[in-house]
């Protein structure tokens, strides 16, 4: 594919946030594979013990089917948001239905917060946003957000993420329970979200208690 | 001759459930966690020879398991279950205390070597 003339060239930090997203889903597929290799392999367990006499339940053999076929979408589902991650880098600007961008991010997003013990409710908005944006650079400054909100959190911490528009643009807004304190480590984590916000046209807002962060498009 | 008691851990339920049941059909008597402190909290109530430990898990992580375990049965095998872009974290494992570990998807019948193995140091 031809490379536009206008396409920033991806630094070491977005090929790192590149690397760990796939890295994320890569490591779901491979638990996704690990439960069809379990599975499969009690099928065969089961079927030598019939041909030894013993019993195989049609019921259990249904269940069995079933486990599989969930599982098979599941892979189907990760792989698809591989596919969608991986195609966010092929041009520097498109136009972008927030909602629909969600649904994308909410994978990702959601795991991270449970790695970190936290919940994160995703609310999609009531009607299509639509902007023109780097929906990898977007993503990205939403993981930073995360990051930053999550860095000095307690156990169940509760995030919501959800999308505004208005007279003053389109944001994605994260929102957090518990205030996010004011220290050289964080920061220095939200200078570099302005920089990626800055990079895509936007802009970075925090209210006055902390705990709401706005990534501002157009 | 008395089974050999397993506690399966792994946030993904259908896996520990599904190696539960395969381990049953091998002899040996399983229990499934989908949680550190599920199992934990199996462990304080009963008697395992073995734990086979997912390494990365919400809450409380596989390290943190091994720390705890060690801390109040130090002599409780944990076989620890892994992806393959955390061998690093299984080796941080392994030095927690893990006697061996294994990457996903596991070979059952390897497995079953591995947890008879670990009874028998």
């Amino acid at each position: 594919m031809a490379q536009s003339p206008e396409k920033e060239e991806l630094g070491d930090r977005d090929l790192a946030f590149f690397g760990a997203m796939t890295a994320s889903l890569s490591h779901q597929l491979n638990n996704v594979f690990t439960i069809i290799n379990e599975v499969n392999g009690l099928l065969e367990d089961l079927l030598l013990a019939s041909e030894r006499g013993g019993e195989m339940p049609p019921e259990k053999i249904k269940a069995i089917a079933g486990k599989m076929g969930k599982q098979v979408r599941r892979g189907v589902d990760y792989v698809k948001r591989l596919n969608r991650l991986a195609h966010m880098v092929d041009e520097p600007e498109v136009s972008l239905e927030l909602g629909e961008w969600l649904g994308l991010a909410d994978g990702l997003c959601r795991r991270f917060a449970i790695l970190k013990r936290a919940t994160l409710e995703i609310r999609a908005p009531a009607e299509p946003v639509t902007v023109s944006t780097n929906p990898f650079l977007l993503l990205q400054a939403v993981f930073l957000c995360l990051d930053i909100v999550l860095q000095e959190a307690g156990e169940n911490e509760s995030l919501s993420l959800r999308i505004e528009s208005g007279p003053s643009g389109s944001a994605v807004v994260l929102e957090a329970a518990t205030p996010v304190p004011e220290m050289p480590v964080i920061e220095s984590k939200l200078r570099l979200l302005e920089t990626i916000m800055g990079r895509i046209g936007g802009r970075v807002s925090i209210d006055d208690e902390r705990r709401s962060f706005g990534l501002w498009l157009g | 001759m008395s089974k050999i008691r397993v506690l399966v851990v792994d946030d993904e339920g259908e896996l520990a459930h599904t190696v539960v049941e395969r381990l049953g059909i091998r002899g040996f008597e399983a229990d499934a966690a989908t949680s550190g402190a599920e199992a934990l909290e199996l462990v304080a109530r009963s008697r395992y020879d073995v734990v086979v430990l997912d390494l990365k898990m919400p809450g409380l992580g596989g390290i943190e398991v091994i720390d705890r375990l060690k801390e109040d049965h130090p002599e409780l095998p944990v076989l620890l279950v892994t992806g393959h872009g955390s061998v690093e974290a299984a080796e941080e494992g392994m030095q927690a205390g893990a006697c061996c570990y294994v990457m996903k998807p596991v070979d059952i019948e390897a497995l079953a070597k591995m947890i008879k193995d670990a009874v028998s140091d």
